[in-house]
């Protein structure tokens, strides 16, 4: 039919011009193609043999033919969801929480022990709904005052939220409960955000020199709080303290953003790259390295700008934003909208109030002209707070 | 040792804020301008692995062919957990495996689904979801209705897990679908056209001992067309009010009979002025029959809405728009035309008999005898 039309027109004349003929059709096809447009992004049918998921430990869940299901105690609960939470801790997934809530769901809270409240209280702390987790945590401290676990976590919970007092106060059982490292390193981080900030980082300092017999953990600890101290001081050390921290965990998703952010902020963009290589189905690197390709002008800066746009989309969409930091870290760094990363880092600050969120808030507020915005929040600009 | 064990999970505790790849989440889509699958729902291959054994190999990896192998345990596993009502009735979810997909974090399983309701009627399907919140109550489906051209995005959650496929039009909506409705269903409702036509016809040439006798001005023309229209309009809106406020009831066969009946009726009445001369309680009576009509129309579309008197205002309004539209394109028309010879001689005979015909052709087809 078509070959007709060509034919017919081709004679000339008075008749309408070849060209013509498409674009009548395409017209007149339109609006059916309106309507036939697909919602939802494009599906295809791979052949039988495709790959389409492979199961390892890189998964955020746990498959159902991996589970055996025995009749859920307490014990075997709070095992299960460790498990769960360390998977979340590994992939930098917020998935498996979702899981280990499920599976607390399963056994009344009538059989639940104290431990298992603390894990639950864990969960909730990642999901960053800090109160159900403070709520949980008096619980356990109720039954059990002199749970360290317990004290620590409501110590770095209160950190998060900038609640000195409460951070204080749990620092100070926790030295009664458990004296060593980790209470010398709470205690030394809260001395460098009062007068004398160089003097605590050399007490912790010296106090890790001083612990060669504590246990790796507990140095480990240490360390990390040392690098968090020198970053927050602004101190040239901290690159080193960051280096130093992954290379003893390099599976660690939180030491490994952190050092990346450092060096992001020091201008060295390029040494971010290698860092982040691997990692970028992980928010939090993702954006870094976003960061960094942006600093750089690398030529693949777009691909990975488009990917974190989707993602951010989604999480957009489905409201419950996790990732506030991020995003708002994203806007102003990569975007270059230091007006709506501002506003997201200020939704972020009414929830999280450590030393990055801190310090995001602040660059974000400076490059959109809103320092008067940071008095009302109650935010130094200068505070190493 | 204990203590070891507790400093490690402490360490575990306090460095785990990294944040990182996203919570559960299924895409549903929803287009109902898509007749053969209006649904779609997008599930994450690692939710389903969860809840499913689908390395049925054991060697670590899906593949898409075992993927279609598990195609009914996975079409049953979704029946389980998501249905669909239509009012107090359940509709047959007909699942269907579309293929594969991606978002941000990886690889969707694509699933279309089509729902046969007992009633066609959009506006009261409701879909409940119910996948995944055992398992993990910080599942999401983040859902994307189109309708009109707009796409409405919403989620669903262990706190609201049912989806209405169709909002309720707007005040302002309604009043324009109505008034549309209405205006639509007087011009594509031949009958009350041609009662109109038949009442009008005598305002300007009159039959009077035999012969036709031709009004001089058009005021008078438009008066006694105003007074005949008038009455029909106000006749059946007080019969459309009553019947679709269910305060009366009619049997809709007999109705569109006499509303034939009438047609013929107003013809014959022009020739042969057997109902009399005044044209206003002829509109009057036969208006009250044909305002159950209307009511029967307008019945067809109120399943849609929530807003009874809006909805009923502008139907009638649209009516009386679309008759105001024929009045004045007709009365003008036949007014300059009345002294014609072709007008008296050829025009209105033969305008009167199609009309009387027509009618009558009516009575026959509806009347509810057989």
């Amino acid at each position: 039919m078509p070959s007709t039309i060509f034919l017919a027109s081709s004679k000339g004349g008075r008749g309408v011009r070849p060209g013509f003929y498409p674009l009548i059709l395409s017209v007149l096809l339109l609006p059916s193609a309106g309507i036939a447009a697909p919602i939802g992004p494009d599906v295809q049918i791979p052949s039988r043999e495709e790959v389409v998921l492979r199961i390892d430990n890189s998964l955020p869940v746990i498959p159902k033919a991996e589970r055996n299901s025995p009749e859920l105690s307490p014990a075997i609960l709070a095992l299960q969801v460790r498990e769960l939470i360390q998977r979340s801790r590994e992939t930098g997934s917020p998935r498996p929480l979702g899981l280990a809530e499920g599976l607390l769901a399963q056994v009344p809270e009538s059989e639940w022990t104290p431990d298992v409240y603390l894990i639950r209280a864990t969960v909730l702390q990642r999901l960053h709904r800090f109160d159900d987790a403070e709520a949980d945590l008096e619980r356990v401290l109720q039954a059990d005052p002199d749970n360290h676990q317990a004290w620590l976590t409501r110590y770095s919970i209160a950190l998060v939220r900038g609640d000195i007092q409460g951070a204080e106060q749990a620092c100070g059982l926790l030295e009664k409960v458990l004296p060593g490292l980790v209470a010398q390193s709470c205690s030394a981080e809260l001395a460098s955000m009062g007068d004398a900030p160089e003097q605590a980082f050399q007490d912790l300092q010296l106090s890790i020199q001083n612990s060669r017999n504590a246990h790796s953990s507990e140095r480990d600890y240490a360390l990390v709080t040392l690098a968090d101290m020198a970053s927050r001081l602004d101190m040239p050390v901290a690159g080193k303290l960051w280096a130093e921290a992954l290379l003893q965990a390099p599976d660690d998703l939180y030491r490994r953003a952190r050092f990346a952010d450092w060096l992001l902020l020091n201008d060295q963009a390029k040494a971010v790259l290698p860092l982040t290589r691997d990692y970028v189905a992980v928010d939090t690197l993702a954006v870094l390295r976003a960061v960094a390709m942006t600093d750089l002008q690398h030529p693949q800066r777009q691909t990975l700008t488009e990917d974190l746009q989707r993602r951010f989309q989604e999480a957009s969409w489905r409201g419950e934003f996790l990732h506030q930091w991020e995003y708002a870290r994203f806007l102003l760094d990569v975007q270059g909208d230091a007006r709506a990363g501002f506003e997201m880092a200020e939704a972020n600050w009414q929830t999280q109030r450590a030393y990055p969120d801190r310090q995001l808030l602040v660059r974000a507020a400076i490059a959109a002209g809103k320092q008067d915005d940071l008095k009302r929040l109650g935010v130094e600009s200068g505070a190493a707070l | 040792m204990t203590r070891i064990v507790s400093i490690l999970l402490l360490v575990l505790f306090v460095c785990g804020s990294a944040h990182a790849h996203k919570a559960s989440d299924s895409f549903l889509y929803w287009d109902a301008a898509n007749q053969d699958s209006p649904g779609r729902l997008d599930i994450a291959l690692v939710d389903l692995l969860g809840v499913m054994v689908l390395d049925s190999n054991g060697d670590n990896q899906v593949t898409w062919g075992e993927l279609q192998d598990q195609q009914s345990g996975i079409t049953e596993y979704l029946a389980s957990r998501i249905s669909m009502t239509a009012g107090e009735q359940n509709c047959a979810m007909d699942w269907r495996m579309a293929g594969l997909t991606q978002h941000s974090d990886g690889n969707y399983l694509a699933m279309e689904v089509k729902p046969n309701c007992p009633t066609e009627s959009v506006e009261e399907q409701q879909l409940q979801y119910n996948l995944f919140f055992t398992e993990d109550p910080q599942h999401r489906a983040l859902v994307m209705v189109r309708k009109d051209g707009n796409e409405r995005l919403t989620v669903l959650s262990p706190g609201q897990r049912s989806l209405a496929l169709a909002d309720n039009p707007g005040l302002l909506q309604t009043a324009k679908t109505f008034l549309w409705e209405g205006m639509v269903h007087l011009w594509i409702g031949y009958d009350h056209i041609l009662f109109l036509l038949a009442l009008m016809l005598p305002a300007v040439l009159k039959r009077k001992k035999g012969r036709w006798v031709s009004v001089d001005s058009m005021g008078s023309a438009v008066k006694e067309v105003a007074l005949v229209v008038t009455a029909f309009t106000l006749a059946h809106s007080i019969t459309l009010v009553m019947a679709t406020l269910g305060w009366v009831r009619f049997d809709i066969a007999w109705i569109e009979t006499i509303i034939a009946l009438s047609i013929v009726a107003a013809a014959i009445n022009i020739v042969w002025p057997f109902l009399g001369g005044r044209l206003y309680l002829l509109g009057f009576g036969f208006g009250l029959i044909h305002g159950f009509g209307f009511a029967s129309v307008l019945s067809d579309f109120l399943v849609n809405t929530g807003s009874l008197a809006v909805a009923l205002a502008s139907f009638n309004i649209g009516v009386e728009l679309a008759q105001l539209a024929i009045v004045v394109v007709f009365v003008p028309a036949i007014f300059l035309l009345r002294r014609q010879w072709i007008y008296q001689r050829v025009i209105l005979p033969v305008g009167i008999t199609l009309i009387a015909c027509t009618g009558m052709y009516w009575v026959w087809d509806r009347i509810p005898l057989a």
